[in-house]
């Protein structure tokens, strides 16, 4: 699954929301570093839609404009929950063998660090 | 229950930014704001145009609004370069995706029928007239080589083995439009499209080093061509076709193509036996598309429009053909 794919899903996590309510839901959760352009939104939520993961929430008309909210289904928090569950996983074993390597290399330059530290 | 909850407050979250944005610009000038909204609202419409019509009629107004809403947090009163490139990327993709998924049946069975039936046609049409293929596919180095099916009619007074050699040349050339077709029916569709396009790269390298080909035969050729890699890539390809076309369509068309392929043999120099057997082979395609159903016929004649369109631009605007070649 692509970043702006988990993100948007994520984003309905927390409930329905619009187009735009999810652009700026995800500039917040990736803390900015994610900014979905209109295109690439729309590409994702068609195809989110069409393979079930999400649905049409409810739709209204604000100042004389549709406004489509979007829900995430339960096969779309399966998907979601999957994702989260392997990218935990990879971090885990990420940060395990950071641990490791940090451990190792502590000894290993034992005189430099203990004379730093102290 | 908080889940009921939050849907809400998500989304009242979700629309504060545009809200708060809004509220700001109108009370700075409204006047020039909104005139300026109505131009980039046209700008917009304007990108969205990139998209089909069936994602426009669901999601343009849609998108528009976010669009709208963006620009005006941004405080922008023209789309970004990189959005509009962005829209116009997705549009184009969504255009492609049209064709390839299938979203619509129709295409999908228009261009298989066509990814049988146009190298089959201009086969016909070009064979008594090898010449021209041998151009896009030998270029000039043949004719230079002294075994060019240019000369094929000439071979008699050669030694025997250059003479195998043209023929060979010749039934090379001749068949070289027919192979995606045949591997496609063999099942071996991607290896189809592979040939067709290898055949489409190498001919249109030929024709921009050469252009005393023939222009309006060899655009048509190349874009013949350029369609048939498409069809093989967006279709089931000619297995497809076969089924689609039935004994009935090929009933139809085989006169037209035996005739297509005699009319080669009256006297009339190079250039008016093509055009003959083009005309031939533009009655072969109607009479087909007639054979199937009419959403189907409409889409395989539009295909077919674009290879038979320089033609069409000759009849319009003639020009002296006699100086070309030959």
């Amino acid at each position: 699954m692509q970043e702006p794919t988990f993100l948007i899903l994520t984003a309905l996590a927390a409930g329905p929301q619009h187009g735009y309510g999810i652009m700026t839901d995800v500039a917040s959760i990736s803390a900015g570093r994610v900014r979905l352009r209109a295109g690439t939104l729309y590409t994702a939520l068609d195809r989110l839609k069409s393979d079930g993961s999400i649905d049409v929430d409810r739709e209204e008309i604000v100042d004389g404009r549709l406004r489509r909210y979007y829900r995430l289904t339960p096969p779309g928090a399966a998907i979601l929950s999957a994702e989260a569950d392997r990218l935990q996983a990879n971090a885990r074993i990420a940060a395990g063998r950071l641990k490791k390597l940090a451990g190792r290399t502590v000894p290993a330059g034992g005189p430099v660090p203990a004379g730093g530290t102290a | 229950m908080s889940g009921q909850d939050s849907p809400d407050s998500r989304a009242e979250g979700g629309e504060d930014p545009s809200a708060g944005s809004r509220g700001q610009l109108s009370a700075d000038d409204q006047a020039s704001a909104s005139g300026g909204s109505a131009a980039l609202e046209r700008r917009y419409r304007r990108l969205l145009a990139w998209y089909p019509a069936r994602h426009r009629s669901i999601y343009g107004d849609e998108m528009l609004g976010v669009l709208m809403a963006a620009a005006t947090a941004r405080g922008s009163g023209r789309p970004g370069v990189a959005e509009s490139l962005n829209l116009i990327g997705s549009g184009l993709r969504a255009r492609i995706g049209t064709i390839g998924t299938g979203t619509d049946p129709a295409w999908r069975d228009a261009l298989a029928v066509y990814s049988l039936v146009a190298p089959v046609l201009v086969t016909a049409a070009i064979y008594r007239a090898p010449w021209f293929l041998s151009f896009l596919l030998w270029g000039r180095g043949g004719s230079r080589g002294g075994i060019d099916p240019l000369t094929l009619f000439h071979f008699y007074t050669l030694p025997l083995p250059f003479q195998l050699a043209g023929y060979a040349k010749y039934l090379i050339t001749i068949a070289s439009p027919l192979t995606p077709v045949v591997l496609g029916l063999l099942g071996l569709r991607r290896t189809g499209l592979l040939t067709a396009a290898v055949l489409l790269s190498w001919t249109a390298l030929q024709a921009s080093l050469s252009w005393e080909i023939q222009a309006s035969n060899t655009v048509a050729f190349l874009a013949l061509l350029a369609v048939e890699v498409v069809a093989l890539m967006a279709s089931h390809g000619p297995q497809r076709g076969l089924r689609l076309l039935t004994w009935k369509g090929l009933l139809i068309a085989a006169p037209l193509l035996a005739l297509a392929v005699t009319a080669g043999l009256e006297e009339s120099g190079a250039f008016g036996v093509m055009h003959l057997s083009w005309s031939v082979v533009v009655l072969a395609i109607i009479a087909m598309a007639a054979t199937l159903a009419s959403a189907k016929a409409r889409r395989l004649l539009l295909l077919f429009a674009i290879p038979v369109s320089p033609f069409v631009i000759l009849l319009v605007h003639p020009y002296e053909t006699s100086a070309a070649v030959k």
